[in-house]
């Protein structure tokens, strides 16, 4: 039987899974071990001789000759970049979400010229990659050609992404002449017009040079049957995956969102048409692409434990006078689980404080992930305004990640969701009455590590892991 | 000269989309780089699309009679974020009611619109105009670049 090993190496944790490959693609395995900080490959080893019942001092590359290996990580905090555009609305939100789509973490951004203290701020950062975007075909110079001028001054080791105005190529391309430099095609070529394709690819080329740099992961490398892959964009491929295996079956592919809630960030990705045209519906701004993703980088159950009780504290203190929880004893939660990131809850008061601040992430990334709408009265009568996307057509959640996985039961992430639709303000476009299926077997983002080389199998066993992307319900509708 | 862009659009809560057409139309076939964008525009919408494209002109429609109160402060705001020298038009039924022409060009010169225009005025000699000022206006302060 044709096999192949996955490895996720995340912060904490390294997960494994055996995959089997024959006419019905199968899981045939999984193991966990503690990431080993200083040699990662140990860590590699380890669970990869826990699955295959090798003798634990089997090295990797032992193993990579046995059967195809394929590997994601997501230690290092994962890669930072720095994402430069012009207009907030415009080419600053397409150079965010193409960082966010190609599995990066926003260190900075900036809008208009780059000032020497926001130059500051970037370097201290140390971003990994500066994305430099601004300007459609033949528009805008004076701004793209100052932020150039001002990157090739900048102290570190960042390499520089150039993907704005085409017209400029050159002229970025002798400007940035000292630094590593790739010049990709524009994201925004013409006003509201997306080409984020190429500007991802050469994030991802990027990162794949820098992440094996160091901690033993050379060695991981030279034993992989591919790649090295940042941990977002493994999940990301595999919802390419996802959307490509629907394409085939009848009706197109499912409409889902994947939640990935760990202890430094919240991640959200969607699958699903931005916006369905309708009469009477407006769509102001960019059209946000079918797949995409954000990162809330303030949200997370551990390490994000106090940033995300910051950002949720209008939401933890409704939740807690509901309950008639103690603030000051919730407050004591949030401290230890910062700085005790392996911690579980031990009690029942502090599961509900668990709860309470994965609700509060929860609310939020939806929030932000989700687009609104407004109604407005004209002469012309009313006309409702879209911005961003709109998830309504959600039919199923698929939840990862430890809390969501560990949890079992769905109340906590449907609480934060009605609380969502019922928030005051511009109306929210999330899903109506979605399913919820938790990933309990943390098997998605190892399958998206195998999505790119085996795209049906991987796309088949992430629908069985979560019960089936659609319902027979679905299936009829369509 | 190279083709200057302009951005096109009607403001505020006005979905009057036909005229809106034929100038895309028009100005395209006069040789300018169209930017349309559409009906019920703000704007920061119209200043955002400039500044990406480097537009050397913002052409406003307004067909509804609300045109004054949404073009109030545009032209400040247009300074505010760095569009000193870009040539503004607007255009349309800018009122509700009968006030004479002179007085709405008036009205709307003072906003700091450059030039104000009627349904019943002639779209060629917009278009010579609209050259004619683009040449004109100062250049932009030039970024140094080598020789």
């Amino acid at each position: 039987m044709k096999r192949l090993l996955s490895i996720d190496i995340g912060s904490t944790w390294t997960k494994a899974a055996l995959f089997g490959l024959e006419d019905i693609p199968s899981v045939l395995g999984t193991s966990q071990v503690p990431t080993t900080q200083d040699d990662l490959s140990r860590g590699v080893a380890a669970a990869a001789c826990a699955l295959l019942g090798l003798a634990s001092d089997t090295s990797i590359t032992r193993i990579g000759a046995e059967l195809p290996v394929h590997v994601c990580s997501s230690a290092k905090g994962g890669l930072s970049i720095a994402a430069i555009g012009i207009v907030p609305d415009l080419t600053v939100s397409v150079a965010r979400l193409v960082a966010s789509s190609a599995g990066g973490r926003i260190a900075a951004h900036t809008a208009y010229k780059i000032t020497d203290r926001q130059l500051a701020v970037i370097e201290a950062m140390k971003p990994d990659i500066v994305l430099l975007c601004g300007g459609t075909d033949g528009g805008n110079e004076t701004y793209v050609l100052h932020n150039a001028r001002a990157l090739a001054g900048m102290r570190g080791a960042a390499a520089v992404v150039y993907a704005g105005n085409a017209t400029l190529e050159a002229e970025v391309l002798r400007i940035l002449s000292g630094r590593p430099l790739q010049v990709v095609r524009n994201v925004m070529p013409e006003v509201g017009v997306l080409d984020i394709e190429p500007a991802r690819a050469a994030i991802r080329s990027i990162f794949l040079q820098r992440i094996v740099e160091g901690k033993g992961l050379e060695a991981v490398r030279a034993a992989c049957a591919g790649d090295i892959r940042p941990t977002p964009l493994a999940v990301y491929e595999l919802l390419e995956a996802i959307a490509a295996s629907g394409d085939a079956a009848a009706g197109g592919p499912p409409s889902l969102l994947l939640i990935d809630m760990g202890g430094a960030t919240t991640d959200v990705y969607s699958l699903c048409p931005a916006f369905s045209p309708d009469e009477g519906t407006v769509l102001r701004g960019i059209e946000p692409p079918s797949l995409m993703r954000t990162v809330e980088g303030d949200l997370g159950l551990r390490v994000g434990a106090a940033s995300a009780a910051e950002t949720g504290h209008a939401y933890v203190e409704a939740r807690l006078q509901k309950e008639g929880a103690s603030a000051e004893a919730f407050a004591a939660w949030v401290q230890s689980a910062r700085e005790h990131t392996a911690v579980l809850p031990g009690n029942d008061a502090e599961r509900l404080f668990d709860d309470i601040l994965a609700e509060a992430c929860l609310f939020h990334a939806l929030c932000r992930h989700a687009g609104t709408a407004e109604e407005v009265w004209t002469p012309g009568g009313k006309v409702r305004i879209q911005r961003g996307k709109d998830l309504r057509g959600v039919t199923l959640i698929a939840a990862s990640g430890g809390w969501l996985a560990r949890r079992g039961s769905d109340a906590p992430l449907k609480r934060a969701l009605s609380a969502a639709q019922r928030d005051t303000g511009a109306m929210r476009l999330l899903p109506v009455s979605p399913r919820v299926a938790a990933d309990t077997r943390y098997l998605l983002p190892l399958l998206g590590n195998i999505a790119a080389a085996h795209r049906k199998e991987a796309a088949l066993l992430a629908s069985e892991c979560v019960g089936g992307l659609m319902t027979a319900g679905e299936m009829h509708a369509r | 000269m190279n083709a200057p862009t302009i951005v096109l659009g009607v403001i505020g809560a006005d979905c009057h989309s036909v005229g809106n057409k034929i100038l895309d139309a028009f100005f395209n076939e006069k040789g300018f780089r169209v930017v349309n964008l559409g009906v019920m525009v703000s704007q920061d919408e119209f200043i955002d699309a400039a500044i990406e494209t480097g537009a050397a002109a913002i052409l406003v429609s307004s067909l509804y009679g609300h045109g004054e109160i949404d073009c109030e402060g545009f032209r400040g705001r247009c300074v505010e974020r760095g569009l000193e020298q870009i040539v503004l038009y607007v255009g349309g039924n800018l009122v509700v009611g009968k006030t004479p022409h002179e007085a709405v060009a008036e009205k709307f010169s003072a906003m700091g619109f450059d030039r104000v225009f009627f349904p019943n005025d002639d779209l060629e000699k917009a278009a010579r105009l609209l050259e004619e000022d683009i040449r004109a206006r100062p250049r932009e302060p030039v970024t140094e670049r080598p020789a």
